[in-house]
């Protein structure tokens, strides 16, 4: 688009990859988000120093900030959003709700009332029935959330959900919703400009989530047909229009197996699922949100497209975690990073080899995103594609995405949000130990790789802890004898 | 010439692997009784070609803690050395380890108390996320080793429990 771009980044983010793709870079300070990518002060003042005429607040921390939008408008910059007022609306669940019921929405049943006596939250509770969702009024991406299964643990999990909220989003107000099972999560995502237009670019299926967490996304949903698509788009523009919303969002339903679907939230931010509307669209969903920023009007920018769904698409979502050992999240140095090219085959990435994945993060190393012309053809791609992908020095869940894309609940597209929690042994894999391939593999890999690595070893110093791979030097196992 | 001698660890038994050189890109590797004749070129990006038996496939390698993590076939494995001095982790040993680098965010146990073997002693938050450690072995709370607001690396003991 011709425009410069200025990263902002945190100590530990120096070397990430948004601050080696922008123009220019502006340290913020610090290392938790705390000090650095919560301090809507600090941004601003980047701005100021940078001169930059916009800022964009990507899809984590203040991206749904109402206070951070509105010190931006009032500072005469322009927010790549929606504007605060809408934010507002939108980005509390309770008012959401509240809205979404104004244009004649089913919501999820619920009491999204005053929830912070705990006496009041029981009785609420008992009368929801079990079952339910304890989730965090400001809450999104899973945080501040708990799937409560019977009475007795439901003032653990609110506890750790308002704790949660208060961290990530200091605010530990809660609201209880029925737990609606079977059900799929369909999501509409919408465009707005400032010119009171609003449309549907259509659906994504989010169902195969973990700790409440999407981790694989498609578009379409292999649920939802033409007759469907146009109900839900209908539903999801009339919401956001009655809130004036004017930029990239998404407006969330659970579809049950009947057909019917229910409000669950709207996100007034870009999504991490994006790529997947784009590549069955071919928009670029963070250039119109540009666009329409800088005033310009969606039926203008999108005159003569077609903009039903061409093909499929699928984004697999790469975490440092051992789903094999309960999503347990690793840090640590990566070591290796080998992500697949080929045609039809996007990699949105965030890490290289090197990089320390730190414990302030979530722990999202890159999304792998597929495009074909069907499903089937997808779901192929994307296990050709995981097989090709490498991330090495701490665990990944590659293999464990590798192994739902070759599921045949998921070949199939019988998805719902409870998928993985009704897998237990596809969650945990195969208990067999490594082939001999794989010692011959290390044992290759090892040898091949010595005499690069000696020369490495004498420029560098022998400080950090040994690894099984330096101990072996140390035996001077190579060549040596 | 033989390149390569190594002792592992797979499905707790003592596995010798060994490589030996037969020239050009040619190795002899042997996994426990078996033997392998490899053809191993090194790739650009790290990767290692490994022929065997007709079948190509490409191998990264990479140390992790104290395995090693090889990446064959579309696949990943953790392998752990054999290695003279470190004691075998022994199975529900009473010690509740930080399983990643975290905060301590509550202990919920204090010396002196009972704990059955799958009651939550810690809670961790790491990566926005909060997580519950379980005891592991059910015994008597022996010692709490950190204090709430501490942050912890990956393998610090943070409780001992005496066995029951």
């Amino acid at each position: 688009m011709g425009i410069e771009s200025v990263a902002i980044h945190s100590d530990p983010d120096a070397d990430a990859a948004h601050v080696r793709a922008a123009t220019q870079a502006f340290p913020l300070g610090g290392d938790s988000p705390g000090e650095s990518y919560l301090c809507g002060d600090r941004i601003l003042e980047a701005a100021k120093a940078t001169d930059a005429q916009a800022i964009h607040p990507g899809y984590g921390f203040l991206s749904e900030d109402v206070d951070f939008a509105r010190a931006v408008e009032d500072s005469g910059l322009t927010f790549i959003g929606p504007d605060s007022r809408s934010m507002a609306l939108m980005g509390s669940k309770r008012s959401a709700r509240e809205a979404a019921r104004s244009s004649n929405l089913s919501v999820v049943p619920g009491f999204d009332g005053d929830l912070r006596d705990d006496q009041v939250l029981v009785e609420e509770a008992d009368r929801i029935g079990f079952p339910l969702m304890v989730k965090a009024v400001a809450g999104g991406g899973g945080v501040g959330m708990r799937l409560v299964e019977q009475r007795a643990d439901l003032l653990d999990a609110v506890r750790a959900c308002r704790r949660e909220a208060l961290a990530a989003f200091a605010d530990d107000q809660l609201l209880l919703e029925k737990l609606v099972r079977p059900a799929r999560h369909v999501e509409i995502q919408v465009l707005g400009d400032r010119h009171g237009n609003v449309i549907s670019l259509g659906e994504r299926e989010c169902s195969i989530q973990r700790r409440h967490q999407k981790i694989i996304e498609e578009a379409p949903s292999p649920a939802v047909d033409a007759d469907l698509r146009r109900r839900m788009s209908e539903a999801a523009v009339a919401t956001a229009k009655s809130v004036g919303y004017r930029s990239a969002g998404t407006v969330e339903f659970l579809l049950d197996e009947k057909g019917a679907f229910y409000f669950l939230e709207m996100n007034t931010r870009l999504q991490v699922e994006h790529p997947v509307t784009e590549m069955v669209t071919g928009l670029d969903l963070v250039q119109l949100q540009i666009e329409v920023a800088a005033g310009a009007s969606i039926t203008d920018l999108l005159a003569g497209r077609n903009l039903e769904p061409r093909g499929h698409a699928i984004e697999a979502r790469i975490y440092a975690e051992s789903p094999e050992d309960g999503y347990l999240p690793g840090a640590g140095q990566l070591a290796q990073v080998v992500e697949p090219r080929g045609p039809g085959i996007r990699v949105d990435s965030g890490v290289h080899p090197g990089v320390e994945v730190s414990v302030y993060y979530d722990p999202l190393l890159a999304k792998l995103i597929v495009h074909a012309p069907d499903r089937h053809a997808a779901c192929r791609k994307m296990s050709a594609a995981l097989g090709r992908c490498a991330y090495l020095g701490i665990p990944t869940n590659v293999d464990f995405l590798h192994r739902i894309v070759q599921d045949s609940d998921f070949l199939a597209g019988h998805l719902r949000t409870d998928f993985l929690d009704r897998k237990p042994d596809l969650v945990r894999g195969s208990q067999e130990p490594p082939p001999d391939l794989a010692y011959v593999a290390a044992a290759l890999c090892q040898v091949l790789a010595e005499p690069h690595k000696q020369r490495q070893a004498d420029g560098e110093n022998r400080s950090r802890e040994p690894g099984p791979w330096r101990t072996l030097n140390g035996l001077r196992l190579w060549g040596g004898r | 010439m033989r390149v390569f001698q190594r002792d592992f660890h797979r499905a707790g038994q003592s596995l010798q692997v060994g490589v030996q050189h037969l020239g050009g890109d040619r190795y002899r590797v042997e996994v426990g009784g078996e033997a392998y004749e490899v053809s191993a070129t090194p790739m650009p990006g790290g990767a290692v070609r490994l022929l065997v038996g007709g079948e190509a496939f490409d191998a990264y390698c990479a140390s992790a803690g104290r395995t090693i993590q090889v990446r064959v076939d579309g696949r990943s494995w953790n392998l752990r050395p054999d290695e003279a001095g470190v004691a075998e982790p022994e199975a529900n040993n009473g010690l509740v380890e930080a399983p990643m680098t975290g905060t301590v965010l509550k202990v919920l146990v204090r010396p002196g108390e009972t704990v059955r073997a799958d009651q939550d002693v810690v809670l961790l938050t790491a990566m926005k996320m909060e997580h519950s450690l379980e005891a592991g072995a059910s015994g008597v709370v022996a010692k709490v080793e950190v204090e709430e607001g501490q942050t912890v690396e990956q393998g610090t003991i943070l409780v001992r429990i005496d066995r029951l």
